[in-house]
């Protein structure tokens, strides 16, 4: 089928200017509260109901960290998420499809755990948020870019932000390292 | 139907945090998709730019509110989209000075552009989004035209998968009371089969 596309020249000038008007954007004020997001959706089979998956930040701006934590370690990470559980079943909404992806938790929870899902991922959203940049590299995100670079012969480098630079140097087509793998 | 497959979630964590690298990949990402979008409704190669470019620029402004599917912020880009070009006017208006200082293409329509115009546009569709209300239309779009199911529209637009359905049902019946043309039938009856 034909394809109709934005002239390439607005493309790029447009590009680059959106990459400079994010990249030069002032922090804007911190709402109080943190709207909870919804991430991915999945059926659960056994409930037929609609769920959500968390762990997967919505809220760039989810606020300071706790008092007392300046960085946060596999232990502020893991106890964090282990209150946000306990908050969850306290709600009566329990997690459900629990996985560990890159060591960043995911879980989902079910349509109707929205109100429940606000409420407890208010105090861990900072620290979620900070974990999942941190933790950007070992994202499947990251791992398809550096496949997609080893593929052209370019040696991954070893952190996010240099393979987000080698991607764009490379001049790949990232919609192309995105599709499903179609050999098998 | 989502080739992204939720794998670009940290390019989203990254970008949304002022990464300005991660926010230029997922407009290569989403770019031509959503370009698709406006032109489909607009079915005019500058405006569909302008729409798709002011779509791009909200998701930064709205980054906070965004709602991902799969993952992915492409349903609430496409949704935003979708009432970019009920409102086009006002769009430009905000981001006035970025868009003039871009480059547009020659208005005159191409052979793929006429191709296109043949083939997924559909003459009454604007007047029919207009028809409905902001979040309606929203709907309507991702669901009738983009493939996704009402329960992932759901997410993107922020109402519950039995609203989404509710709010199809009422739409699809009020369309083709009063847009019954045969292109737009195939697009109801493509969703009510789903």
């Amino acid at each position: 089928m034909n394809t109709v596309r934005m002239s390439p020249e607005f493309a790029t000038a447009f590009r680059a200017r959106l990459v400079e008007h994010v990249a030069t954007a002032r922090p804007r004020r911190r709402r109080g509260l943190v709207a909870g997001g919804v991430a991915l959706t999945l059926t659960l089979a056994a409930s037929g109901g609609l769920a959500a998956v968390g762990g997967a930040f919505t809220n760039p701006e989810a606020g300071p960290l706790p008092d007392g934590v300046d960085v946060v370690t596999q232990q502020v990470y893991d106890d964090a998420y282990a209150k946000f559980e306990a908050c969850m079943n306290e709600g009566g909404a329990s997690l459900a499809a629990k996985r560990d992806v890159g060591g960043v938790h995911e879980f989902s929870y079910l349509a109707e755990a929205q109100p429940v899902y606000d409420k407890c991922y208010v105090d861990f959203a900072p620290i979620d948020f900070r974990w999942q940049v941190a933790h950007s590299y070992e994202s499947e995100t990251f791992i398809r870019l550096r496949e997609c670079l080893t593929g052209t012969g370019i040696e991954p480098g070893e952190d996010a932000d240099t393979v987000l630079a080698q991607v764009k140097d490379s001049g790949l087509d990232v919609q192309e390292c995105f599709e499903p793998s179609t050999n098998g | 139907m989502a080739a992204i497959d939720g794998a670009e979630r940290a390019l989203w964590q990254r970008g949304a945090t002022g990464d300005g690298g991660a926010f230029g990949l997922i407009f290569d990402l989403h770019g031509d998709r959503v370009f698709r979008h406006a032109y489909r409704i607009l079915r005019d190669v500058q405006d569909a730019e302008d729409a798709s470019a002011v779509a791009f620029l909200e998701l930064w402004r709205r980054r906070r509110d965004v709602r991902l599917v799969d993952g992915s912020p492409l349903p609430w880009l496409l949704a935003t989209t979708t009432n970019t070009c009920r409102n086009l006017d006002r769009g430009r208006r905000r981001y006035r000075s970025m868009l003039d200082s871009l480059p547009h293409a020659v208005p005159a329509p191409s052979a793929e552009d006429i191709a296109l115009d043949g083939q997924v546009v559909d003459s009454d569709l604007a007047a029919a989004l207009a028809m409905l209300s902001r979040p309606d239309a929203e709907l309507f779009a991702l669901v009738a035209l983009e493939g996704y199911t009402a329960a992932d529209a759901a997410v993107a637009i922020g109402v519950s998968p039995g609203a989404a359905r509710t709010r199809m049902h009422r739409i699809r019946a009020r369309l083709q009371e009063r847009l019954g043309h045969r292109t737009l039938a195939g697009y109801l009856a493509k969703e009510a089969a789903t």
